[in-house]
């Protein structure tokens, strides 16, 4: 396993550094974004860190108003993901489930017929990424359209024990539109006696 | 200077009862409690409770927005002993590898001229009754929160593996 970044390497001792490590960001202009682990004990080596957070501001092609952005874990797409949502659009609110499905959701994202300029905004928390656990993921999303749209919150399970080392958003059968940025955070844990 | 900074992480190796961080210096602007949990109770679903300074008094309210399956449900409690840290998390009626997580924002922690107030979000997909909760609590309390202390609410043990890191947050 690295050596967390908040630990000297030279010395061993702890030190006060950033417990959230900005690891990489992305500006694309195609269907998938992926973030994979460098497995070198540098910044992007996954491994080191407790938990992991995804900020992005996304928008797409798709033909209609609004469409989904999927997350897959590990390039994982079997149905190994269950979810649990609940969004509200104007005076509507509304939840679901869905067991033993391909994807997580990380959220809603505006599709090409939206007002020009308009975009999404989410964000993605992914807890305890090296345990033996099943993987908890936690989405909030902003499909904001000027008096349309959604909010919506997603409670995502990975149902596998492997650590995550990979990361791949996409948007549904779309290109992400360019102005799209994501952006993927580590976040240590400090172990204290 | 780290504008976050991780203050401690409490990764339980044995069933635990509660979980306490002290003596939480005010040198922050925010703080936010971020948990990976599962409780022993031998029924389904347990939420976590939440309480500042060691007040057991009838200070606390909340309000949570919730998701359960395809019901959205809605409510508020006053005058409680406790507030909310997350919503519903999974217990040892779910398979053993579920885990439940969520965050807690606790602002403006140290300022002892207002009352607490703070939000959470949290969510677990255990097979029969998955949830996702928004919510927030109030402490009637102008006091600056040192203490926190985070228990399963029906009164069983965090299961091992729980995981609880606070971290701290700088202003400019």
């Amino acid at each position: 396993m690295a050596l967390p970044a908040y630990i000297d390497a030279s010395t061993g001792a702890i030190t006060d550094g950033e417990a959230w490590v900005a690891i990489a960001s992305a500006e694309p202009d195609s269907a998938n974004v992926q973030f994979v682990s460098t497995d070198d004990g540098q910044v992007g080596d996954f491994s080191q860190y407790m938990d992991l957070k995804i900020v992005g501001y996304v928008r797409s092609l798709y033909s209609g108003v609004s469409t989904s952005l999927y997350l897959n874990l590990n390039n994982d797409t079997g149905s190994n993901y269950a979810q649990q949502y609940l969004y509200g659009s104007g005076a509507a609110v509304a939840s679901g489930s869905v067991a033993s499905t391909t994807y997580a959701y990380a959220g809603w994202i505006a599709g090409n017929t939206a007002t020009a300029n308009i975009f999404s905004a989410f964000t993605v928390d992914l807890f305890d990424i090296n345990s033996g656990k099943y993987k908890s993921v936690i989405a909030q999303s902003a499909d904001d359209r000027d008096g349309a749209g959604y909010v919506a919150l997603f409670a995502n399970t990975w149902q596998s024990q492997a650590a995550i080392t990979e990361i791949d958003l996409t948007g549904v059968g779309v290109t992400l539109l360019a102005g799209t940025r994501i952006d993927l955070f580590g976040v240590l844990p400090r172990m204290v006696a | 200077m780290a504008v976050i900074e991780a203050i401690a992480t409490t990764y339980l190796e044995a069933d635990a009862a509660s979980v306490t961080f002290s003596s939480i210096p005010a040198t922050y602007e925010h703080l936010q409690l971020r948990t990976n949990i599962r409780t022993a109770r031998a029924s389904a679903l347990e939420p976590t409770a939440i309480r500042f300074n060691g007040d057991t008094g009838s200070n606390y309210a909340s309000h949570r927005l919730i998701g359960q399956s395809s019901t959205p449900l809605a409510g508020r409690e006053t005058s409680q002993t406790r507030a909310y840290a997350t919503g519903q998390m999974p217990t040892a009626t779910a398979e053993r590898s579920f885990y439940g997580s969520g965050y807690v924002d606790i602002l403006d922690y140290a300022n002892t001229n207002k009352n607490t107030t703070i939000l959470f979000l949290s969510g677990e997909n255990e097979a029969t009754y998955p949830y996702v909760t928004f919510g927030s609590a109030l402490w009637d309390a102008t006091a600056a929160v040192a203490t926190i202390l985070l228990y399963p609410l029906h009164g069983s043990n965090f299961a091992r593996g729980s995981e609880f890191t606070l971290y701290g947050l700088k202003s400019s």
